[in-house]
């Protein structure tokens, strides 16, 4: 399925240690905080009660079911330690850390934020949250951010500008102003009014973020594509009685994507700095949602609770530098002039 | 034999831009009321050197570059390459091969592929049957059938402008545009070519439309040549004819210009520079070089007029031939 | 010609040695170069005959390029000897170079007249106008001044190769090496610059080291020549009697492959198979899968051996006569 050339780049990129290992650190951590459900929370993960199964971690069950007095999510810390409870059960799994982001916990003779402890690796934030599980849950919500953002973008952008070089003439002109006209609109104040407008959830977010980023990369398709088109090969598909569909999707744009797949690793840094900074200033997810950019300013608040702070700004240091050697490998391996020829 | 290509008056102009609202300001006259003829099997050349029009003649024949005013007529039938659908079809009676090897080939797809492409469009095959097409096409141009899984880059300029021929080859066409093919290769590369075409055009009774800026290449294929000036023929002929009596100073000095064995005959230098296709000289196109310049030249333009019906002998000169000593 | 050669090669061999390839590109290459002679290298792509003219500047492929093997000797003077400032010396001013392609060898952003004194510049001497206005006039430029203010892009093919002719004459070299200078241009502007070239040979004495694939130039044009196949020299001789006779079956098939601008219909004929690939090549004589006279003993590699006074080859199918 990959060209002999794409073959060649992929040995190319492993043989970059730094990059190869970036690469590989950050797709466990991704994995891991698209895991974090099941790998850090405060509730179990199994329960045997009465002889039956629940998965608390997975799904919601009602006090009801184990003998409380309301229909809404026990407090699983609370039941685990009440005897009549742990009668009847024959089997609890908890979850590796077993501390969630929304969980508030309180000491006798403390208010938070209480320092890095051997229950609370990093410690907890102003409200009491465990800061481990939040940083972690917030890198599943930055990078599934940055990654639908980026996909979103490139898409849209490649069509745009793909169109916009392959068809050129009056329509690349008039498109092109109307580009220039809506990339100079304050995109901040557009977000912080939809956000008034529907709401700050997930997806409005992406999508008004989306609705400006493809700019950058339709350039960048508009230029290869203006180029491409002239190539010889494309005038023999032309004189062979192809549609322009085809030589689009199949001439053209394979042999286009080297900018995209360059951009892809920066894409994705600009999406996480671009959602941490909109929850810094409180425009971006809603609380109580597990966010870099809302521990950070808190950590600015409680600059004598310094463990906020620093996790935060370490967090996302090191996952925009893993992020970086990625793109670095990536722009070397697909760089034409690295030849051995 | 009878005419498959017919085009006359062809003109394909290039706007030059300038100024502050980019208004168009003169013309590029790149091919300049040109008409040709092709008949079937018959292998024409158009010879001249950078500038004259050939290419983009070329381009034009084949819908590649838009026209300013001409006409096509390709087995009688009137060329519309505003009309997408009847185009298509007719594509697959006129193909065109390009000069650079390296340019022409998708470096992403493998040899297959390529060739396949062509064939499955026009439903020259389907795809089970594809890959003995493609073997097919690859032993008539000598190449290896197991070639078919490689992709061009592993492969020499003369075998890259095989598969481009064999590519041409595939979809049956009637006449096949050569622009500039074997330029780029080496000289035994190029007679192993050139051998090819000429095989491929007595199996296929195929036509040839044969671009060249290089006269002894011309000569040693063609049937009739056709010698382009900044952007007009200036004399067409049969092979033979032409190079037993030229009867344009341009083509005198183009012939006299090349290098031979024999030492004893020196090349002719022709001096000066080809003008400039956006101010032509007024009068004769080639007034300016001309060693046999009078006034009439620089005063009124010559028209193309036969100066041997029998042999179809035309040229256009004020004194055609008249300067041969 | 008696007089002591101005370049001599001697069993010359370059190569690439890099972490992934090492190869033999050209292999006991010898030939020599006298003074105010045309000397055409002649061969086809991959016979090595640009590296190797490339080597006389010390310049090789890049990467992991270098000599592996022989002696070049300037005037006496092994090549070894040459680094630091004799070898800045040597290059550009001793012995300058015309490239193929005038368009890309001039930058586009300077005007002629800056790239011309940097010629002066660039080893330590001071610019001399008139010298350039001298030179300009002789190259064919009836109007210096407008010139020298003009960019690249503003002049044609041939003009532009007048200027690089014009920029390797002007620190008055003794050896000019002129790859393919023709290629890229028309063939009556091909007429004129050789004509150039011949004439500023008479009149400057300097030798000229003409590369190209074209035979007929070199018939027309070069003293000597030297017919170079997959790394190797094959044949080599003064040019009349080579043509009238040639003794090579790779020179021969290479004549006969030559479509004649006053030829007739359809007389030439192709030589069989390709070129090999330098990590494909054979121990023996190299040409011997596409000759169809090879002996048993090609299997071999034939020495050079000279037939007479100034003509000599390496094939056995000549070297085993008297």
């Amino acid at each position: 399925m990959f060209s002999e050339l794409t073959k060649e780049r992929i040995q190319k990129f492993k043989s970059y240690k730094r990059a190869y290992f970036s690469l590989n650190a950050l797709l466990i951590m991704v994995l891991i905080s698209f895991c974090s459900n099941w790998l850090i929370t405060e509730k179990p993960l199994l329960i045997v009660y009465d002889q039956q199964w629940y998965f608390p971690s997975s799904k919601f069950y009602p006090a009801t079911e184990f003998g409380g007095k309301y229909k809404t999510e026990p407090n699983y810390e609370k039941l685990l330690k009440d005897d009549t409870f742990c009668k009847k059960v024959n089997f609890t799994l908890k979850a590796p850390y077993p501390y969630g982001p929304f969980r508030a916990y309180f000491e006798e003779d403390d208010s938070p934020p209480y320092a890095p402890s051997s229950e609370h690796w990093l410690g907890t934030d102003e409200e009491g949250r465990d800061l481990l599980a939040r940083l972690i849950h917030g890198f599943k919500n930055c990078m599934m951010f940055a990654l639908f953002l980026t996909i979103l973008s490139v898409i849209l952008g490649i069509l745009i500008g793909g169109i916009q070089g392959y068809v050129g003439g009056k329509m690349d002109f008039i498109f092109q102003r109307g580009i220039e006209v809506w990339s100079s609109l304050p995109f901040l104040y557009v977000v912080i009014v939809i956000g008034n407008i529907y709401g700050r959830s997930f997806w409005m977010l992406i999508i008004v973020m989306t609705v400006f980023s493809w700019i950058g990369l339709s350039y960048y398709m508009r230029g290869e594509f203006y180029k491409t088109k002239n190539y010889t090969y494309i005038k023999v598909a032309k004189a062979l009685g192809m549609n322009n569909s085809r030589i689009f999707l199949k001439h053209i744009l394979p042999n286009s994507l080297t900018p995209v797949i360059t951009m892809l690793p920066f894409s994705i840094m600009g999406g996480i700095t671009a959602l941490t900074s909109l929850d810094f200033l409180g425009f971006g997810l809603m609380p109580p949602a597990a966010s870099w950019g809302e521990s950070l300013s808190q950590g600015l608040k409680n600059i004598y609770a310094p463990w906020i702070a620093i996790s935060t700004v370490a967090a996302m240091f090191f996952t925009l530098l893993l992020t970086a050697f990625v793109g670095e490998g990536v722009r070397e391996a697909f760089d034409p002039k690295g030849g051995d020829n | 034999m009878k005419t498959l290509l017919k085009a006359n008056n062809i003109r394909t102009y290039f706007e030059v831009r300038g100024g502050f609202f980019q208004k168009v300001q003169n013309h590029v006259k790149a091919v300049d009321d040109v008409s040709i003829e092709v008949g079937t099997g018959e292998i024409v050349s158009i010879v001249g050197e950078s500038g004259c029009g050939k290419s983009t003649l070329g381009l034009s024949l084949m819908g590649l570059q838009p026209m300013n005013g001409g006409e096509i007529y390709f087995d009688n039938h009137k060329l519309d390459f505003k009309n997408k659908s009847a185009i298509k079809s007719m594509r697959r009676d006129f193909q065109i091969i390009f000069q650079d090897p390296y340019a022409s080939l998708n470096p992403r797809l493998t040899i297959f592929e390529l060739l396949a492409e062509p064939l499955l469009l026009h439903n020259i095959c389907n795809k089970d049957n594809a890959k003995e097409h493609v073997r097919e096409l690859l032993l008539k141009v000598d190449l290896q059938p197991e070639m078919m899984e490689r992709f061009p880059h592993s492969f020499s300029g003369g075998q890259r402008q095989r598969i481009a021929i064999a590519r041409a080859l595939g979809i049956k066409p009637k006449l096949i545009i050569c622009d500039e093919i074997v330029s780029a290769l080496d000289v035994s590369v190029q007679a192993q070519i050139l051998e090819l075409l000429l095989k491929l055009k007595k199996e296929m009774n195929l036509s040839l439309l044969f671009i060249s800026h290089d006269l002894a290449v011309v000569r040693a294929i063609s049937d009739r040549v056709y010698v382009m000036y900044l952007g007009k023929v200036v004399e067409h002929a049969n092979s033979e004819t032409l190079f037993k009596g030229v009867k344009h100073p341009y083509t005198e000095a183009l012939l006299n210009s090349i290098p031979t064995l024999d030492r004893s005959i020196k090349p002719s230098i022709l001096e000066g520079e080809v003008p400039s296709p956006i101010n032509r000289p007024k009068g004769c196109n080639f007034s300016t070089r001309c060693p046999y310049v009078v006034s009439k030249c620089k005063d009124e333009e010559p028209k193309l007029e036969s100066v041997n019906s029998e042999e179809r002998h035309i040229t256009s000169c004020h004194y055609p031939g008249k300067f041969n000593s | 010609m008696e007089a002591s050669p101005l370049l001599e090669i001697k069993n010359l061999s370059l190569g690439i040695k890099t972490k992934k390839t090492e190869l033999t590109l050209t292999e006991g290459v010898s030939f020599n170069i006298h003074p105010g002679e045309i000397y055409g290298l002649v061969g086809e792509s991959g016979c090595g005959k640009t590296i190797t003219a490339f080597s006389i500047l010390k310049l090789y492929p890049e990467p992991g390029g270098s000599q592996l093997n022989g002696d070049i000797f300037f005037e006496g003077k092994n090549h070894k000897d040459l680094t630091g400032k004799n070898l800045h010396d040597f290059r550009g001013k001793t012995c300058s170079m015309i490239f193929q392609e005038p368009g890309s060898a001039l930058n586009p952003l300077i005007q002629i007249k800056r790239q011309l004194r940097e010629c002066f510049q660039l080893h330590s001497l001071k610019t001399d106008d008139d010298e350039i206005i001298k030179i300009l006039k002789r190259v064919g430029f009836p109007d210096p001044n407008r010139i020298l203010n003009a960019y690249p892009h503003e002049l044609s093919g041939g003009m532009m190769q007048r200027i690089m002719i014009a920029m390797a004459l002007l620190l008055k070299p003794k050896l000019i090496i002129a790859d393919e200078p023709t290629t890229a241009l028309d063939v009556t502007v091909q007429a004129q610059i050789m004509n150039l070239i011949e004439e500023l040979r008479s009149e400057h004495g300097v030798s000229i080291l003409l590369i190209t694939h074209n035979l007929n130039l070199i018939a027309q044009y070069a003293d000597r020549v030297g017919v170079m196949y997959a790394g190797r020299m094959v044949e080599e001789g003064k040019v009349e009697p080579f043509f009238n006779k040639p003794r090579h079956p790779y020179t021969k098939g290479l004549l006969a492959a030559l479509p004649q601008s006053h030829g007739k219909h359809f007389d030439f004929k192709s030589i069989p198979g390709q070129v090999p690939l330098p990590r494909d090549f054979p121990e023996g004589c190299r040409f011997a899968e596409r000759c169809s006279e090879s002996l048993e003993q090609c299997s071999k590699r034939p020495d050079m051996k000279w037939i007479d006074d100034q003509h000599r080859v390496s094939c056995f199918l000549h070297t085993d006569k008297p």
